[in-house]
């Protein structure tokens, strides 16, 4: 059986043509995805959690299986007795599980996050300084005639943007011809490969660059040491400029590059400017190129649902915020959390050691339906099944399109959604 | 049965101007009075004595769910701070402000004795988001208008005069996005918009589709007759906001030709004076327009002081209101194909010459049109004022001297550039009643609604009146009992069950041009483009025609 | 030197396969060096080396990579994570980019994720 228009769970590109080819619920083949697309439908099996399990002991080695109930019954005493118990990942699974995870957030006092804080927390905090100026993908297929990736590299971490949103597609009264595209990056990587001019920029000088930009479109003059203080060159400065007040729908696309940078928020906060000030002049968009295929997911229900995006904090019976402080990858280095569920993600693999170190103290459930590193350290680990590919759901891409998730293959295992619901009702219980 | 002793009743819809009248209510509807006395130990007898009985509010136009929205939320964390919500055991926790989280929206409209609320505007491709938001206000009836005026379906069947394309698509669109009605913001200018320009007038022309804003408006409302649709055309008129823009409206109204058109937030399109110095009121023109033009309904769009967040499809004027706001956030989002929203958080000052005579002319327009069934109590909110304030317009439409109050109070411009000082009418219950439930449910053809016949949904309201103080009169009611459950007592949530989302059902289907047009230019298949069944999971469906197509 | 933690397609691939994999480790347990720099620092592509910054150090396999000289790439992973710290700023966000690294030639042998998590446990 064929089944098409499928939406893939990867990237923030929420790819939705992908066709998957299903034969006693086992997935066959896989159409039009890109190489990360096609071993996520086809691997997506490899390295299950065969069974829910716990350790009757943190120290023990070995797991022991045990019945979903069990599993249920010893994460919801974990987390009912922890003080300052911490929820973290869920940008990778969908829209109603992220609500549910939030309710149980709620229930038990606990704090939220999920991955922009190391991956697009920056843009978000721009977006609260200072807006944003965007278009959805379609608008840049359709009229994109300059389009600018800084610190972005779709080729390799959004494979198939390039042709299908902003490279070579073609759109209404845009095609490759008609669209000028410039990289801005450290190294010269795929992408500037395949754009039509790469400036390379020194690491870390992607705010004093910004700023320039800035000042030279309101009139000033840029240094002749330019070049010096950043790696780019007067010339290459001024034609740019030059490009973005003629051209006649620009954007920019912009990822961890800047936000992971030195400036981190302060670099998006001056990107979103420099666009604002630029619509004086002509129409002008920027797009940050979200990793995670559900992380806009995650910011929309939580932002409906709390007012909050990320680094949520239920202490008080109401959400508070506070990037920093309620992070994650802080709460774990300072060693402030007592427990721990994580959810679709794994720090062990992902956050720095000093923050991932504190996982192997505290009581940790993982859910996850492959076996990631935080699983081989958590104290119960239960299984799920695959947003996505075994379970429906709504996903959210990159420019905030709603997308419906399709399930190509029956798990045996329940879904996030089902298993943070048996939580609530588990901690409602007690 | 519930049953609601003692209380006098206002009915606009059916005439029942205070008398005392027992109502009766079984399966969430008004039923007749049973024939034979009751003597049911089940039955929930609220003794409504010295107290106001209405239908429970409808609200015709409100943004607080959808892809703008959510977005003000995220953007303005700073703002949640200043109004937290802790959980209870029956309700969520949540903030609130200017754009309050959706279990707070539920609570809030509940409390004020809001049964019935619609989403002003949602983007077709993004509606999938708005059902989502929808699943996550409690209480509540729910619907949304659906975006059209900037769409690319419509200007080019406009552009190659393909009247029967363009409704085939209409209906199309409403049955695939779940929606209510088709709304218009700034036609043509939305599109403009993309290439950083804008429409001035109504004959002037869309960018590569050489349709004016005119053509859009009239075929539009044709369509809207042929589809059978229960709602008029929902229209913001172009040069919102801008002074002098009094003509555009009129021009809006005449160009419509007879056709049923609901105005919105119309105190925003009735400006005179040519520039922000010589800003002066239009609302005599506009009032005088509307009293002799049967087809025109409005609502008003009352600015109220203080905090407020603009937020509307109108990209250019949010642009204008950014460079006017002293502040520095803004947002623009464009929408492929279809539509743009631009969000700016905005404060309404007394002291400001400008927003003292806004203030002044929503008020005019409320006093000087004189059929209540014509006009409806909004405050776009949040964009002009939130929701949780209506009582405070309602005390300025029902009492002179608390109007003469705040316009001494307030930048004198207001006396001046207004008739607002000159006005004695004070609006009885009656007529409060009719332009918050009866006018508004009647324009928007929800025959259940707004009314509390037999028959009616059993969406009702219980007020203790205090005519020296309205403002806390209507701000928490005694009693609201929606689908016949009694959600708020004394002011407080007692029940959080999930009300319905409303939309229609009407003649369209994709053809294969729609589908290959929507292959070339969107960047989703179009299969995943319809909103599907699992996003309504508590519906009310009007059917439009017999010939209704249901494989949306 | 500077170091770099990125995403690559391959890593990508791997990561969604599985984690606990000779493939994941031989792709995020490499550090990218420009030519010159490798010939600077007497080595050859494949030979060990050890990434040591304020927080920690790590075994990888040189590898020649697209990069300016002065720049070590590892792609993301548990064993660029090792030696990024856990502080923020109040960002919420690591030093994921830009932090300062010394490279050295070892003999000391490229951990697997067992021994990553073995040591996660010690004190």
């Amino acid at each position: 059986m064929e089944i098409k228009n499928v939406v893939c769970p990867f990237c923030g590109c929420l790819c939705d043509d992908i066709t998957v080819k299903v034969e006693d619920n086992e997935i066959k083949a896989v159409k039009n995805g890109c190489g990360i697309c096609i071993t996520k439908f086809i691997k997506h099996h490899v390295n299950a959690v065969q069974s829910p399990m716990l350790k009757k002991e943190k120290t023990d080695e070995n797991f022991v299986n045990v019945s979903m109930d069990e599993a249920i019954e010893k994460t919801g005493e974990i987390l009912k007795n922890a003080k300052y118990p911490l929820i973290f990942g869920l940008s990778t699974t969908e829209c109603e599980a992220q609500g549910k995870a939030l309710e149980l957030a709620e229930l038990t006092g606990a704090t939220i996050d999920q991955l922009p804080s190391v991956c697009h927390g920056p843009s978000i905090m721009a977006l609260q300084s200072v807006g944003q100026i965007t278009a959805t993908l379609g608008e840049v297929k359709n009229r994109a005639d300059m389009v600018i990736f800084w610190g972005c590299n779709p080729i390799e971490a959004h494979p198939r943007h390039f042709n299908r949103y902003s490279g070579t597609t073609a759109g209404m009264w845009s095609d490759r011809n008609k669209r000028y595209i410039v990289t801005i990056d450290v190294r010269e990587t795929h992408t500037a490969k395949k754009s039509d001019k790469f400036i390379k920029i020194s690491p870390g000088k992607d705010y004093e660059l910004i700023s320039i930009i800035r000042a030279a479109i309101k009139g000033q003059k840029i240094p002749d040491n330019v070049e010096e203080m950043m790696g780019v060159n007067k010339d290459d400065i001024e034609n740019l400029i030059n490009k973005m007040k003629g051209a006649k729908y620009g954007v920019v696309f912009y990822g961890m590059g800047m936000t992971q940078s030195f400036g981190k928020e302060l670099n998006t906060d001056g990107a979103i400017s420099l666009v604002k000030e630029l619509n004086e002049w002509t129409k002008f968009s920027i797009n940050p190129m979200l990793g995670h295929y559900n992380v806009a997911g995650a910011v929309h229900v939580w932002g409906w649902q709390s007012g909050y995006p990320f680094s949520i904090n239920f202490s008080l019976q109401y959400p508070r915020y506070n990037p920093g402080e309620f992070s994650a990858t802080q709460i774990l280095a300072r060693k402030e959390c007592d427990a721990a569920l994580i959810i679709a993600t794994d720090p062990v693999a992902h956050l720095p050691n000093e923050a991932a170190r504190h996982l192997a103290e505290i009581p940790v459930i993982t859910i996850d339906p492959k076996f990631s590193l935080t699983a081989l350290i958590s104290d119960v680990v239960i299984p799920c099944a695959t947003a996505g590919i075994e379970a429906e759901g709504t996903a959210y891409r990159m420019d905030g399109i709603p997308l419906r998730l399709k399930r190509v293959v029956r798990s045996e295992f329940l879904s996030d959604r089902e298993i943070l619901e048996r939580l609530i009702e588990k901690i409602k219980e007690k | 049965m519930l049953i609601i002793k003692n209380g006098m009743m206002y009915d606009p819809a059916n005439k029942i101007d205070g008398e005392t009248i027992d109502i009766y209510i079984e399966n969430g509807k008004i039923v007749e009075q049973p024939a034979n006395e009751r003597n049911n130990n089940e039955d929930i007898i609220i003794d409504a004595k010295g107290m106001i009985v209405m239908p429970g509010g409808v609200d015709i136009h409100s943004h607080i769910a959808g892809a703008k929205v959510t977005k003000a939320r995220v953007m303005c964390p700073d703002d949640h701070r200043k109004d937290v919500i802790r959980k209870t055991k029956i309700s969520r926790s949540g903030t609130g402000y200017t754009v309050p989280t959706t279990f707070i929206t539920g609570y809030r409209y509940a409390k004020l004795g809001y049964t019935f609320v619609a989403e002003a505007a949602s983007p077709p491709i993004a509606t999938r988001h708005t059902h989502e938001e929808f699943n996550d206000i409690p209480i509540i009836d729910k619907t949304a208008y659906i975006l059209m005026g900037s769409n690319h379906f419509v200007l080019d069947n406009i552009k190659n005069n393909n009247f029967d394309g363009l409704k085939n698509y209409v209906g199309f669109l409403l049955n695939a996005t779940k929606g209510y009605a088709i709304k218009i913001v700034n036609p043509g200018g939305v599109e403009n918009w993309k290439w950083g320009k804008n429409v001035k007038g109504l004959d002037d022309v869309v960018i590569n589709y050489g349709v004016s804003p005119r053509e859009i408006l009239q075929n539009l409302a044709k369509v809207r007759k042929e589809l059978n649709l229960p709602h008029a055309i929902h229209v913001h008129c172009n040069n919102l906001g801008s002074p002098g823009n009094l003509r555009t409206t009129l021009e809006t109204i005449d160009a419509v030709k007879g056709e049923p058109i609901h105005i919105t937030h119309i105190q925003f399109n009735s400006y005179a004076g040519e520039n922000w110095g010589s800003f002066a009121s239009g609302a005599s023109e506009i009032s005088d327009k509307i009293n002799s033009s049967n087809n025109v309904t409005v609502d008003v769009g009352q600015v109220i002081f203080g905090n407020a967040t603009t937020m509307t499809a109108d990209g250019p004027w949010q642009h204008t209101v950014y460079k006017l706001s002293h502040q520095n956030k803004w947002v623009n989002i464009d929408v492929e194909m279809e539509t743009g929203s631009g969000i700016v958080p905005y404060i309404f000052k007394e002291n400001t010459a400008v927003n003292a005579i806004q203030w002044a002319i929503g008020l005019e327009l409320f006093l000087l049109v004189k059929d209540p069934f014509r006009i409806c109590l909004t405050t776009d909110h949040p964009n002009a004022g939130l929701f949780y304030y209506y009582p405070m317009v309602v005390e300025w439409l029902m009492s002179k001297k608390k109007r003469d109050e705040m316009l001494n109070k307030i930048n004198p411009k207001a006396k001046e550039k207004t008739t607002l000082a000159n006005i004695e009418r004070e609006y009885t219950l009656q007529e409060i009643a009719t332009i918050t439930r009866a006018a508004t449910a009647r324009i928007m053809g929800l025959k259940n609604k707004g009314h509390i016949g037999t028959g009616a949904d059993a969406d009702i309201s219980i007020y203790k009146f205090d005519e020296n103080n309205i403002v806390k009169s209507f701000s928490s009611a005694k009693y609201v009992i929606k689908d016949g459950r009694v959600v708020v007592k004394d002011g407080e949530i007692t029940g959080t069950h999930f009300g319905r989302t409303y939309y229609v059902k009407t003649k369209g289907e994709a053809n294969d041009e729609i589908k290959e047009t929507f292959e070339k230019f969107y960047s989703i298949s179009f299969e995943n483009y319809a909103v599907e069944d699992v996003y309504v999971p508590r519906k009310e469906v009007t059917e439009c025609c017999k010939e209704s197509i249901t494989n949306q | 030197m500077k170091l770099i933690t990125a995403r690559t397609l391959k890593q990508g691939m791997a990561m969604e396969e599985s984690k606990i994999s000779q493939t994941y480790q031989n792709i995020c347990a490499t550090g990218f060096l420009n030519e010159k720099d490798i010939a600077k620092s007497d080595m050859k592509e494949g030979e060990l080396i050890k990434a040591k910054t304020a927080y920690g150090e790590v075994v990888v396999k040189c590898s020649k990579g697209v990069i300016d000289e002065g720049n070590l790439l590892i792609p993301m992973g548990p064993w660029a994570n090792i030696i990024i710290g856990g502080n923020t700023n109040g960002t919420g966000m690591p030093d994921f980019k830009g932090i300062d690294v010394r490279i050295s030639k070892t003999d000391e042998k490229i951990l697997d994720v067992k021994e990553i998590i073995q040591k996660l446990k010690e004190k």
